[in-house]
């Protein structure tokens, strides 16, 4: 069975209580932050592109009438406190659903200063990232005919940020993986293919090499699959994927997989499709549900120049239903075009209105 | 992650940047394949920790065409090296003459180059594209009918037209 949270108006997949004994407590999901008809939403704008970008959400969401209100949370990715990055933590905890831009993980800080992305995820548990990679309408690639749904364990494996340096110039590397995360998001993908009609699941690892690791992330999605007789299910290594990625894209249905795999072929099928302005993401967990861009990118290099392009962001917000299946695309620079950011924010909004639908003032 | 930072923060150190001969750049290795899918022509030479040269080098081999013709090579210390093709033994087609022997072949030129026999080398990596780029005696993997004997046998006639 399928629950849906009745903290959100819409459809979120969240596993029930009872799969095997792995699972958190049975709490129930706290209340909604809906007031007057209403949503409240946090939004971190992050850095570089995101913020120019979710101010354009904000206007289209003006524009739309949405009944959404946004709490803004700025995050400052240059200080090493942590006081930002929790007092939005606990934002998304007040209102159970977040926008972000990604914040960047500056470099020039010390190696205990962990990625404000990262401690976000793992802080609200948001154990599944989810990526529906398509190809669009008007958009020119060479592999046509893509639609995968990638499942991402987001909050483990090479990110747990356990590292030391014993011995100096040897620094070892922890990668986690374990059997309960392993088994919920399996099962999230498992559900996923059955909820949205997807006829397989396709299991991403490393276990001839890495045996104990992603042996046992194999082995758990073998036993999830055992309980989904109508979804067919197989597994690849790692590496033999990318190649069949760029090869034959059309072969793959779902896919499930650790955390770094997760960021690998989560790009490379963003490059397939268009490039990663063109590919919405999503975060969940439990309790929460955080939306971004799927490939992450702050973008530092176009900020600010009116040239993004705001297609990953807005389909995020999954209010551009229309927007995705427009068979005329007003193109960014990103795709070969010539429109700016505003120039394609405008055009949506057109479209938006040409609905009939209830709009503001534009 | 600290390994990484170690890792790039060595690699800057020994080999500085001088001048335009050699500029130096990093790129997130995840950012790296989705730029490479989509322009992988801005990318001349990647030097990557172990795990994201195994993927890379894969989604890069899909690129070009294939496992089936693409070469590599494991350099070791004082000159020691094992040069090979990378992909798999294909049991069902062997013995039948059927097999593309590019990889193992340019993975023998790039031997050549390491030995010093840059000329021999160099002959042998332009009879085979020719005689891939030609398009007349490929074998079945290529979208050919030829066998493998007559493929070799095409790219040995080439060699001697270049002596």
């Amino acid at each position: 069975s399928i629950n849906f949270c009745s903290r959100f108006n819409f459809k979120v997949l969240i596993p029930p209580a009872h799969i095997s004994n792995v699972l958190a407590s049975k709490r129930s999901p706290p209340p909604p932050a809906k007031y007057g008809g209403r949503h409240t939403v946090t939004l971190i704008p992050g850095d570089g592109i995101g913020p120019e970008l979710l101010s354009h959400v904000k206007e289209v969401f003006r524009f739309s009438c949405v009944p959404v209100d946004f709490e803004v949370v700025q995050v400052n990715s240059a200080m090493e406190s942590e006081d930002d990055i929790m007092d939005a933590i606990t934002a998304i905890r007040r209102n159970g659903v977040a926008l972000k831009g990604n914040i960047e993980t500056k470099h020039t800080l010390p190696p205990s200063v962990k990625s404000r992305n990262n401690v976000l995820r793992t802080t609200l548990d948001l154990y599944a990232n989810v990526m529906h990679c398509q190809s669009l309408p008007g958009v020119q690639t060479r592999h046509k005919d893509i639609d995968i749904m990638i499942i991402r364990e987001n909050t483990e494996g090479e990110y747990s940020s356990l590292e030391h340096e014993s011995v100096p110039g040897v620094v070892e590397c922890l990668k986690i993986i374990t059997r309960n995360n392993s088994l919920r998001i399996a099962d999230y993908a498992f559900r996923l293919a059955r909820e949205k009609g997807r006829s397989r699941v396709t299991a991403v690892h490393k276990a001839n090499i890495m045996k104990l690791g992603d042996g046992l992330f194999l082995q758990c999605c073998r036993e999830v699959a055992s309980g989904y007789p109508d979804i067919t299910f197989d597994s690849m290594i790692v590496d033999n994927t990318t190649m069949q990625l760029v090869s034959k894209p059309q072969q793959f249905d779902v896919m499930v997989m650790p955390n770094l795999y997760g960021n690998v072929v989560s790009n490379v099928c963003a490059g397939l499709v268009g490039g990663p302005g063109l590919v919405p993401g999503a975060n969940y967990g439990q309790d929460y549900a955080v939306f971004e861009t799927a490939t992450r990118n702050t973008g530092k290099s176009i900020a600010g120049k009116n040239i993004a392009n705001p297609t990953a962001m807005l389909l995020a917000t999954n209010t551009s239903s229309s927007f995705n299946k427009k068979s005329h695309f007003l193109h960014t620079a990103d795709l070969g075009g010539q429109g700016t950011t505003l120039e394609v924010v405008q055009s949506v909004m057109r479209v938006i209105q040409s609905k009939g639908q209830l709009t503001a003032e534009f | 992650m600290a390994a990484g930072s170690a890792w790039r923060s060595l690699v800057s150190r020994r080999f500085p940047v001088s001048g335009s001969n050699r500029p130096f750049s990093e790129l997130r290795w995840f950012r790296d394949s989705g730029c490479m899918v989509q322009d992988p022509t801005q990318f001349d030479v990647l030097v990557m920790p172990n795990l994201y040269g195994d993927i890379l080098s894969d989604l890069c081999a899909g690129l070009i065409g294939g496992l089936g013709v693409t070469p590599s090579g494991n350099i070791g210390a004082n000159g020691v090296a094992i040069f090979e093709s990378v992909h798999g033994t294909a049991p069902d087609i062997a013995g039948m003459d059927m097999a593309n022997p590019t990889a193992l072949l340019l993975s023998a030129v790039m031997m050549l180059h390491h030995m010093g026999l840059h000329d021999h080398g160099k002959k042998i990596q332009t009879a085979c594209f020719d005689t891939i780029r030609d398009k007349k005696v490929l074998t079945k993997d290529l979208g050919g009918n030829s066998k493998c004997s007559e493929f070799t046998a095409d790219i040995c006639r080439r060699i001697q037209d270049l002596d």
